[in-house]
């Protein structure tokens, strides 16, 4: 037997129901895997830009405030840890890499944050795709979404606390807080997909002298990066790559006293992950609601549709269908749509989390990859199959009645 | 090809239940024989209970009562699956409303019960499909069948019935829905298709021009039948 001519000729005879059927089970679907599918992407993302910053020590102040800035470069002031700990880490020995990062300049919208040439190669894991890393005072290497060329100078501004800037735009406030220090960009940093690819890098001395708190250095001494000497200037944050798994426990523990705080960001992301997870959960179980109301509207739909039908299917019986044919129409009927839905309702969140996941980039930088996962599968998977069993049942249920009765109707 | 088998009804009787719960017997037929190929009217009123006869004969509705053979075979004692297939290889029905599928096209709506039973229509059941629509006189064979005049969709429908070589042809009022010139077309088609394949044709007809040309007319009235010639 052959269904499918009925089955075409049912779907171009409703077709104006069948449209509004498949778009609205694609946009409950949709809502459950865009959510999930974003929410994935958001901690994928997250966790890789974290992945350069083991532990982080800072003054006392909000932890979360603490990743925020020093990871994801959110402009807010953040309170000076005294710079004497900065060469403390670099002399423990259970610190592998330690480098200051100095926050609060701003270039045409382009943070610019003051650490080691070390740090600004993640201690030898990039490369620049252009010119050179930072050598002396005065040189800059960029991001690789920073639009400015090799050889460019420019001066610095202050930044203002909370100020959101737009990269690459000169906000009017930037002109009134210009420094005199003049630096010109070396080099190009490839792309981490994380927020550091619209920062301008530069020594963490020229930082300092900027500000008139001298170089970190013995007078005259005008090398950069460490180890430091005489008065080191007070600092944001300090990120610190332990030796192993035991020391970084144990650097943490110490860091964590005397006017200093410590964290893992990863730690911090993970309760943070935690409240994002709460509310995915909380929308993945309103978005499951959604669907299951919205499939029992289908699913009423379909009857009165089967309903209408009633005579053609009646005469099907009597031109010779059996009743397994008709059975199969109805059934494949509800079960295409369904799964059309479904199929457009995975499409439609997906580009709905890419859309979202744009504009988080475009906002922050963060780079976002959201791809439907197997949990979004499943969830398709799992309406699908419901929706099979749904018009499984509207199919018996369409089917029941007497032939002659339909006929005659 | 299947022939056409005399057709008998003994002590049939049909009941059903009106909307006032009463017991109401809409056909009671002591005996009636339809020989094989023979091209018959059923005659009589509205609620006469033709239709209902029709029903009986086609095995869509099994009687309350009594036995329905064709030749050798006891149509009322036939499971459901059976009296289906039965259907499908020996019954072409023509409707008062054509009843074709208006998204389908000439031939499509042509090759409808084919697909009851297979995937797809072997090319010599196309050919077939095709020589109807040219010696029907029927319209492009791609054309939809919702745009048809009345008269057009009409003879699609008895291609539609005569497609798999029917022996009984039944007919509900196949002329009541035309107007005179394309009643009489389609009264010249079904008895011309019936004789030339000697297929048994059973018509439910108001259409007096119609039952003067068929071999006998079963008048009836009230379920049962008043005279039969």
């Amino acid at each position: 037997m052959n269904p499918l001519p009925i089955l075409l000729a049912d779907l171009r005879a409703m077709r104006k129901s069948a449209a509004f059927i498949v778009v609205l089970i694609g946009v409950a679907v949709a809502l459950g895997v865009a959510v999930g599918a974003q929410e994935r992407a958001l901690r994928q993302a997250s966790a890789r830009a974290a992945a350069d910053f083991p532990l982080l020590i800072g003054a006392p102040s909000s932890q979360t405030q603490l990743v925020l800035t020093a990871v994801y470069l959110q402009p807010e002031a953040l309170p000076l840890m005294s710079g004497q700990a900065l060469n403390a880490l670099l002399n423990d020995p259970r610190v592998a890499e330690a480098a200051p990062l100095a926050y609060g300049d701003v270039v045409t919208g382009y943070p610019v944050i003051g650490t080691t040439a070390a740090f600004a190669t993640r201690w030898g894991r990039l490369t620049p795709t252009e010119g050179r890393i930072f050598a002396e005072e005065g040189e800059a290497v960029i991001g690789a979404d920073v639009k400015l060329a090799i050889g460019r100078s420019f001066r610095p501004s202050h930044a203002m606390a909370g100020e959101r800037s737009h990269p690459g735009v000169e906000a009017e406030e930037e002109a009134g807080h210009r420094h005199d220090t003049s630096l010109t960009v070396v080099g190009r940093l490839p792309r981490t997909s994380s927020p550091w690819d619209r920062a301008i890098l530069i020594p963490v001395e020229s930082v300092w002298e900027t500000h008139g708190l001298g170089n970190g250095h013995e007078p005259g001494d005008e090398r950069i990066g460490p180890p430091y000497a005489g008065t080191i200037p007070g600092l944001p944050a300090i990120v610190v790559k332990p030796r192993g798994v035991a020391d970084a426990y144990q650097l943490r523990a110490k860091y964590r006293q005397d006017g200093s705080m410590a964290l893992f960001p990863a730690e911090v992301l993970t309760s943070l992950y935690q409240t994002v997870g709460d509310i995915r959960d909380l929308l993945v179980v309103a978005a499951g609601l959604n669907n299951v109301v919205v499939f029992l509207a289908i699913m009423l739909l379909l009857v009165t549709l089967a309903g209408l039908r009633r005579r053609r299917y009646a005469i099907l019986r009597a031109l010779g269908a059996t009743r397994f044919y008709v059975c199969l129409v109805v059934w494949l009927t509800g079960a295409t749509l369904v799964t059309a839905g479904c199929l457009l309702g995975l499409s439609m969140g997906w580009g709905a989390a890419l859309g979202i996941s744009t504009l988080i980039e475009w906002n922050t930088g963060l780079v976002l990859q959201p791809v439907p996962g197997g949990d979004e599968a499943m969830l398709c998977f799992a309406m699908v199959a419901m929706g099979w069993f749904m018009s499984l049942v509207v199919a018996i249920m369409a089917t029941r009645g007497d032939v002659v009765t339909s006929l005659r109707s | 090809m299947k022939s056409a088998q005399a057709m008998c009804f003994t002590g049939v009787t049909v009941q059903r239940v009106d909307h006032g719960g009463r017991v109401v017997r809409t056909l009671d037929i002591e005996t009636l024989i339809i020989p094989a190929g023979a091209k018959i009217g059923i005659a009589g009123a509205s609620g006469a209970g033709k239709t209902t006869l029709l029903d009986v004969a086609s095995g869509l509705l099994v009687p309350t009562d009594g036995r329905v053979d064709w030749g050798d075979l006891h149509l009322s004692h036939l499971s459901r699956a059976a009296c289906d297939r039965w259907r499908r290889e020996t019954v072409g029905f023509v409707f008062q409303d054509f009843h074709l599928v208006p998204e389908l096209t000439v031939l499509d709506n042509i090759l409808l019960p084919v697909w009851f039973g297979a995937f797809r229509a072997p090319s010599a059941i196309r050919l077939k499909a095709l020589s109807f629509i040219e010696r029907l006189n029927l319209p492009a064979p791609r054309r939809l069948a919702g745009v048809l005049s009345r008269g057009e969709q009409q003879r699609v429908a008895i291609a539609r019935a005569l497609m798999l070589d029917a022996p009984l042809i039944i007919a509900d009022e196949p002329t009541a829905s035309l107007d005179a010139v394309n009643g009489a077309e389609i009264a010249d088609l079904l008895i011309a298709e019936a004789t030339h394949r000697g297929a048994t044709l059973l018509v439910a007809t108001h259409d007096k021009d119609l039952l003067a040309r068929l071999d006998g007319a079963v008048q009836m009235d009230a379920g049962q039948i008043r005279s039969a010639t």
